[in-house]
């Protein structure tokens, strides 16, 4: 077959735009390991932020504990939520209107800029509830904010039961708790957990919503939900924008990525170990 | 199943080892409850890092409270500084979030008036310099700027350097400000812009130390650098002396340089006992030493 | 008969989470709205959108969005006009080109790459971005709409790709057989036939894209040089609406005017957001079936 010009054109783009992608990618994550790499050691993992001004000779400890104690909580009350609400999605719903209802309530959820919740954490967690900056408020911001994305990866998750083995269970009697627990979490819970996973990842990225109800420059590790912590993207932006040490902040980037992947690396051999299973 | 237990080990241990720490307060909480030995700074950027050092120092010379005084409880001293301009500070002790709140201006009426007994103590001077790079044709050519000059550039008058003086490069004059939260921002409107405003091109930066950078980044840049700050850069950067008065020590002490401002802590209300012994901590030598470390002018 | 009893006690702990996390929605879209209210005591609300100049604390105060709003409009508009093309030509490789054990890995990556924290690429648009820009357009300070662009743009690409990709790949089936069968050359199916065909999820994934672009806060935040101008050139220097809420936030007294202006702000972002989440769920559902 003949390839005329046009579509060498829509190969080319194709392929241009592949290249174009994975070489940015590569080349920016490339970037930050390399540069990265030379902060890292274990002083600077495990220490509190030294030098004048502090942060300029690394520790990065607390931010990394308060990075941890944010996606805790915040994934606890999130997967409380949106497991509940997948549930009552896949085994409770019955009207087709009152499903996507609910389910365009939660992509609107998902809609609200980051920034906005940290605003509304501000005013209601912080100051109206009297929380304070703190953990507390932190995780409940971070909550609202993932809470989408555990619901349909968990409803996605469920989805994917075969329809028998639910309806076997109903028609046997059993009722829809004891399904659920016997039934469908043995099942699909590889899934759910990797949705939560997910979720907590996401909420211990995120900058905007606990710049405003949780972070700060420097405080010790998280001791008790009512307190401020140190978070790494905080910690991140802080040094970047303050040029406190723009080698330090290669290293903590590189910490945030590495948690990233460690936590995307669970999540791939949760969802491998359900296709050995299979098997 | 393997990978599922992994996780499940891995999360229960970091709840316990986070609930542990939290266990071992709990216990000595019962005992006094009254005392609260964690501490919080919100405020400005300029004053942060000094704050965060002096609580640094404090935290590692004594470790619990009750080795700073014997009478306090045994627990863990927690110092944390959040910055924000001193706008934030001002905010943060009135809606109660820090306990003392870090400003580099004089507190304004509004925010006197907000606090139901508002308290403020000064720990030292900063003074606002007017900085240009280095390799900036203007910093080599004159030494000195009107205040009348000033106003003008920052008003966006004079856009490019060659506005100002014909032997300057036909180059775009780069702001560089803080931003409207910023103690220096409310301090250089006062002392040289009054009732004009700042440009609005002008790159408004959210940290002191950031806009310093700034300034050191960029050959076309001018901004009002911290005195203190710039101390700690002053092979990079050029500041010129404003209306013919040095920014030196002796003039910024006496305020016989017109763009100086204090750097004070503001609170409301009593101090717990806790607060105040830190805050006798900041203004012993070890506060003083620090603060004149970072460059700024102490005072006690 | 304790199973009863724990079967009502699930059914309602189920229900009442379910109806507790949907009421938040409302709860915090009025708490916006309630806070905000108050501008408009000051400013009405054609001031308050269309107003030139935006002075919050000047003595003069002056509570105009425009220049704000066209700024995140122009971000967005940069971003996706930038990240459109290549996103769909990545996803046609994803759906058709790409041989299938490659497949799997690339999606992941893909994922990957959408799950970086913005403050990293704010990071990298600082210290990579800028000194680039100012290199390569001699500018003085490398902080401009195009900066954010360019960042929104690298930020976007994941997710376009993926919706994109999703929706070719159903198409896959249709257009594969029926093409082989007719000795039509790959290519020519694909620009042919799966293109126009996608044509749904292109926009679902050009109106994910941009939603993300406008709600996005850290990365542009870094880059962008925060000046409060018009977006009139590339190389100039804008504001957008959540640069505006995290910058201006932090000193703004509460309960002052600057405070509730902040909440406007955020009202308008939030709404705008809102209505561009809803075209993308509608279209979400024409694909899905």
């Amino acid at each position: 077959m003949r390839q005329n010009w046009k579509d060498l054109c829509i190969k080319g783009w194709i392929f241009f735009s592949v290249i174009l992608v994975t070489g940015m990618a590569i080349y920016v994550m490339g970037h930050i390991i390399v540069n990265g790499w030379r902060s890292i050691s274990l002083d600077f993992l495990i220490s509190s932020p030294r030098g004048m001004p502090l942060g300029s000779e690394g520790g990065i400890f607390p931010a990394i504990i308060g990075s941890l104690a944010l996606g805790i909580v915040s994934m606890l009350l999130a997967s409380i939520l949106g497991i509940a609400t997948a549930i009552y999605l896949y085994q409770y719903c019955a009207s087709q209107r009152i499903y996507s209802f609910i389910r365009l309530v939660v992509q609107c959820i998902a809609g609200i800029p980051s920034i906005v919740l940290g605003l509304f954490g501000y005013t209601f967690f912080v100051v109206s509830m009297g929380m304070g900056y703190s953990l507390l408020a932190g995780g409940l911001t971070l909550s609202i904010m993932i809470y989408p994305i555990v619901t349909i990866n968990t409803e996605k998750a469920l989805a994917e039961i075969q329809k028998e083995q639910t309806l076997v269970s109903y028609s046997l009697g059993v009722s829809k708790s004891h399904t659920f627990f016997h039934v469908i979490w043995p099942e699909r819970k590889n899934d759910i957990l990797s949705g939560v996973l997910l979720g907590t990842v996401y909420a211990m990225g995120a900058t905007a919503p606990i710049m405003l109800t949780a972070a700060v420059l420097s405080a010790s590790s998280p001791t008790s939900l009512f307190e401020p912590v140190m978070a790494l993207p905080y910690h991140l932006y802080i040094m970047a924008s303050e040029r406190i040490s723009i080698q330090n902040s290669y290293g903590t980037a590189l910490v945030l990525l590495m948690v990233l992947f460690i936590a995307y690396g669970f999540i791939f051999l949760l969802i491998r170990e359900r296709r050995v299973d299979k098997q | 199943m393997k990978v599922q237990k992994m996780i499940i080990v891995l999360f229960l241990s970091l709840m316990l080892v986070i609930s542990m720490s939290g266990c071992g307060n709990g216990e000595t909480e019962e005992g006094a409850a009254e005392f609260d030995g964690s501490l919080n700074f919100a405020g400005s950027s300029t004053l942060a890092p000094t704050i965060s050092q002096i609580a640094d120092s404090f935290q590692n010379e004594y470790g619990t409270w009750d080795q700073v005084d014997a009478s306090l409880p045994e627990e863990e001293i927690e110092i944390s500084v959040s910055t924000g301009g001193s706008g934030a500070g001002a905010k943060a002790v009135l809606d109660g979030t820090a306990s003392f709140g870090m400003l580099a201006r004089e507190a304004r009426d509004e925010e006197r008036d907000a606090l139901d007994a508002y308290q403020e103590t000064k720990v030292g001077i900063d003074a606002l310099l007017m900085a240009v790079n280095q390799e900036n044709a203007l910093g080599a050519s004159r030494s000195d700027l009107s205040a009348e000059e000033v106003s003008r550039i920052f008003s966006g008058e004079i856009s490019h350097w060659k506005e100002m003086d014909d032997s300057l490069p036909e180059e775009e004059v780069i702001l560089l400000v803080r931003d409207v939260g910023g103690g220096a921002h409310g301090v250089f409107q006062n002392a040289i812009m009054g009732e004009k405003d700042v440009s609005d091109a002008a790159i408004e930066v959210p940290t002191m130390s950031g806009l310093v950078d700034r300034i050191m980044d960029n050959s076309q840049g001018i901004g009002y650098a911290s005195y203190g700050i710039a101390q700690q850069h002053q092979d990079d950067l050029v500041a010129f002396s404003l209306d013919g008065i040095e920014p030196s020590e002796s003039n910024i002490m006496d305020g016989t340089y017109p763009v100086s401002r204090p750097l004070v802590l503001v609170w409301d209300g009593e101090l717990s006992v806790a607060e105040e012994e830190f805050l006798n901590y900041i203004k012993s030598d070890v506060g003083y030493q620090t603060i004149n470390e970072m460059g700024f002018l102490p005072v006690q | 008969m304790s199973n009863n009893r724990l079967e009502k006690i699930f059914a309602i702990a189920v229900k009442s989470l379910t109806v507790m996390a949907l009421l938040t929605l409302v709860f915090i879209i009025l708490f916006i709205l309630k806070e905000s209210l108050v501008v408009f005591q000051e400013t009405s609300l054609v001031d308050f959108l269309f107003g030139q100049e935006w002075r919050p604390t000047s003595a003069n105060m002056r509570l105009g969005l425009r220049p704000i709003i066209m700024a995140t409009l122009a971000l967005s508009g940069l971003a996706l006009v930038m990240a459109l093309p290549v996103s769909v030509g990545a996803a046609l490789f994803l759906s058709h080109v790409c041989p299938i054990r490659l497949r799997r890995p690339l999606r992941s990556f893909i994922d990957l790459l959408a799950g970086i924290p913005s403050v990293v690429y704010g990071f990298i648009g600082v210290v990579m971005l800028l000194p680039l820009l100012e290199g390569i357009f001699d500018m003085s300070a490398g902080d401009s709409l195009l900066a954010g662009g360019i960042i929104l743009a690298v930020m976007i690409l994941p997710f376009i790709v993926s919706t994109t990709a999703e929706s070719m790949e159903a198409s896959v089936k249709n257009h594969v057989m029926t093409s082989k069968s007719m000795g039509v050359s790959h290519w020519y199916m694909l620009r042919s036939l799966v293109l126009p065909s996608s044509w749904t999820g292109i926009i679902a994934g050009a109106v994910l894209g941009t939603s993300r672009a406008m709600g996005e806060t850290m990365a542009v935040m870094m880059v962008v040089g925060n000046s409060p101008l018009m977006p009139t050139s590339l190389f100039g220097r804008v504001k957008p609406i959540p640069s505006l809420i995290a910058l201006e936030m932090g000193s703004a007294p509460l309960g002052s005017m600057h405070y509730h202006a902040i909440f406007g702000a955020g009202f308008v972002l939030l709404i705008l957001l809102l209505i561009i989440n809803l075209i993308f769920y509608f279209l979400r559902k024409r694909i899905e079936f």
